[in-house]
């Protein structure tokens, strides 16, 4: 069984990389593998050959008191699904914003402490994400996200890293001396049809992942005065948009600001989650070892 | 069917230059222009792990030395999309590895896809990495 099971598959990947041969060096995304003449198409696994932007569906949904309802599981693309690199997907789909329609200007260091802030994620490493970038660092992970509201609550839980953020909306300030924490201190309230979440107290080792060049090797630390407003509209049943704002004036010469990022409702009820914890890997140290130092650096200065 | 598996050798030795290649640490550390082709891998262990999954394996040299490799891969979710489960391979299954080395030369990379004992084969989740990166162009969602 086992065998016949691992036929099928190579007959699929034949066929699987045939049509990522054809997207990658063709002008569209093939429909379904050419195969062999007078052979019925193969099935590419995790169907990414059906790939398509989302339609908006229904009007936003309300909840109980009026405002929208954020509830749902949803995906850093327009495909409402997970995605992923192993097969070429037009950009349009696979993308956030398009940099030609909503431009956005990179974060902008103090010159004097860009060296000391610039810092990208240690080779190998995996540290909790914190705020904003257990959302943001999604562009890359590709995982998805998922927002449960109640009256006067927002629960944001991300897949990757996994993380569990409680807000308060229900209109209650900043405790006056929050502790420290690794998502920091959030509240929320409505400003219209949006919700605007406003973080401090965020623990500085953590970094800002993909909040301006996506990747981790893009990394950036924050100071104890960084302030993270982010804002949340659920602009038909199907679209999430996501909007950062990172203010810092100790790293930033002026206050960063994402464009609006697109995020799509899961459209397979059998989406679940998946642990993602990220700290297995450490049980491998020899993978990590066998690594030499300067390419380790390589990798963390790329983008200095 | 030897047939098939020559255009997907030949298919995916093109394809390993076209496409983007990139993981969530990264992989600059490994040489991704060139794919080493390692046949009679005894896999030693499968850990289906996040951030990567690895397989570890021993393959015998000319002269009968053995190196011990160590080859990533995607994560549990990104590899279950195309039909990986944590029993796909098991310690003592003799496979072809195909790798991006390391370019320290030493005995660990990127796994780009790999060929079971019955012929059939698993590819890595990013054409090489795991979800995407930035720094490889394409990958990300921006």
């Amino acid at each position: 069984m086992r065998g016949m099971k691992r036929r099928l598959r190579c007959l699929g990947s034949a066929g699987i990389v045939m049509v990522g041969l054809s997207a990658t060096l063709g002008p569209a995304l093939a429909q379904n593998s050419p195969g062999q003449a007078g052979k019925p198409p193969v099935k590419i696994a995790g169907d990414f050959d059906k790939v398509k932007i989302l339609p908006p569906g229904a009007p936003t949904p309300r909840a109980t008191d009026g405002h929208p309802d954020l509830t749902g599981r949803y995906y850093p693309n327009h495909a409402g699904r997970m995605l992923q690199g192993a097969y070429p997907i037009d950009r349009s789909i696979t993308r956030q914003y398009d940099p030609k329609l909503t431009p956005q200007e990179n974060p902008v260091f103090r010159p004097d402490v860009a060296k000391k802030y610039k810092e990208a994620t240690p080779y190998g490493s995996c540290p909790p994400g914190g705020t904003p970038t257990s959302i943001t660092t999604q562009a890359t992970e590709h995982g998805p996200m998922e927002l449960i509201q109640k009256p006067g609550r927002l629960w944001i839980l991300s897949e990757f890293p996994q993380t569990i953020r409680m807000v308060p909306t229900d209109g209650r300030p900043h405790p006056k001396d929050p502790d420290v924490t690794f998502n920091g201190d959030s509240v929320g309230h409505w400003d219209g049809d949006t919700l605007v979440v406003d973080t401090i107290a965020i623990d500085e080792r953590m970094r800002n992942i993909s909040v301006g060049i996506p990747g981790d090797a893009a990394a950036w630390l924050h100071s104890d005065k960084e302030h993270v407003i982010e804002r949340f509209t659920r602009t038909s049943t199907n679209y999430l948009i996501y909007q950062v704002t990172v203010e810092d004036p100790v790293v930033l010469v002026k206050p960063f600001t994402s464009a609006p990022l697109t995020w799509t409702l899961a459209q397979d009820p059998n989406d679940v989650w998946t642990e993602y914890i990220c700290s297995e890997n450490n049980e491998e140290p020899d993978v990590y070892k066998k690594i030499d130092q300067k390419t380790k650096d390589e990798y963390e200065n790329g983008n200095k | 069917m030897k047939t098939n598996l020559v255009l997907f050798f030949s298919l995916a030795g093109i394809l390993a230059i076209c496409s983007p290649v990139s993981a969530h640490h990264g992989n600059v550390a490994y040489d991704e222009s060139k794919e080493v082709v390692l046949k009679g891998a005894t896999v030693t262990k499968f850990a289906w792990a996040n951030p990567h999954s690895i397989i570890t394996f021993d393959v015998k040299g000319d002269k009968g030395n053995v190196a011990h490799w160590a080859g990533e891969l995607g994560s549990p979710s990104a590899l279950s999309l195309l039909g990986w489960t944590k029993a796909s391979v098991q310690p003592g299954d003799v496979i072809t590895i195909y790798i991006h080395q390391s370019k320290t030369g030493n005995p660990v990379g990127r796994i780009a896809h790999i060929a079971l004992a019955d012929g059939s084969e698993l590819k890595d989740s990013s054409g090489g990495g795991d979800r995407g990166d930035y720094k490889r162009g394409g990958a990300s969602n921006y």
